[in-house]
């Protein structure tokens, strides 16, 4: 099982299984981008869920991280062409979006599975 | 003295030339090796920014270093950004600017709640991030080669 997966796990609230399959799926759909930005973007998400799940990093500096990686979103369409931008820029935001509307607070909240258990 | 009427158009000519060809040079069409040059120094004091005040056994927080540090950065950005017209250039280096601009507010928080510098694992991931924008900054740039 993947780290990503035992994150995941934690997550006990049923309510939230959707926004979970739309985050692997949107996940899984950007890592295979031939964009290097789009895929790039999509290791870091997942390393920082992993990351603020293990307590290696605390939640102001989860959502430092990712307001950096939104910066960094806007420079790739800056640089792109305007027909080129669409897709890449869509998948990334959100991804980033659900992650930080739906993932994170469930991982964090009431919701976490006891892992006693 | 008086040049011949011919020759006096031809001087004109000549310095019409002169000139638009310095207006050209001047309107930001084509990649700007002052700009990539501006974009390489704004990298090394943001990057070194980050490593200043990360967090490291026995590192005490300086406030006037940090609040010098900040009107050093602000100073770059300003002159960086000033006279320019071209509007994707333009917003390259704002939205560097905006970059510096957040993470100096986010350590003055922290320092203000008693956590101050970046954790070593989170300046990790921030400079990874950070100099991915410039890569993209610059080759934003190289583009319109």
């Amino acid at each position: 099982m993947s780290q990503l997966d035992n994150a995941l796990n934690q997550i006990a609230s049923d309510s939230v299984q959707d926004a979970k399959n739309e985050f692997q799926q949107l996940l899984s759909e950007a890592k295979g981008s031939s964009d290097a930005f789009v895929k790039d973007n999509a290791g870091k998400v997942e390393n920082w869920v992993v990351m603020l799940s293990n307590n290696a990093i605390d939640k102001e500096e989860f959502d430092d991280l990712m307001a950096d990686q939104k910066l960094a979103a806007e420079q790739f369409v800056n640089t792109q062409a305007i027909g080129a931008q669409a897709h890449g820029q869509h998948l990334t935001l959100q991804l980033l979006d659900l992650t930080a509307t739906k993932i994170v607070p469930a991982l964090l909240g009431g919701s976490r599975a006891d892992p006693r258990r | 003295m008086t040049l011949p009427l011919g020759q006096n158009l031809q001087s004109h000519r000549v310095v019409a030339i002169l000139f638009l060809l310095a207006s050209l040079s001047g309107c930001q069409t084509g990649t700007d090796q002052a700009t990539l040059q501006t974009l390489s120094s704004l990298s090394q004091f943001q990057l070194g920014f980050i490593g200043t005040y990360t967090a490291a056994p026995g590192k005490q927080w300086d406030d006037s270093k940090f609040q010098s540090d900040i009107a050093t950065g602000e100073a770059m950005f300003t002159k960086a950004i000033a006279g320019v017209t071209d509007q994707k250039r333009k917003n390259a280096l704002e939205i560097l600017h905006r970059q510096f601009q957040k993470d100096y507010t986010f350590l003055r928080k922290r320092a203000k709640e008693g956590k101050p510098f970046f954790s070593v694992a989170a300046a990790q991931e921030k400079k990874q991030t950070i100099g991915q924008n410039y890569d993209l900054a610059k080759k934003g740039e190289l583009v319109r080669s």
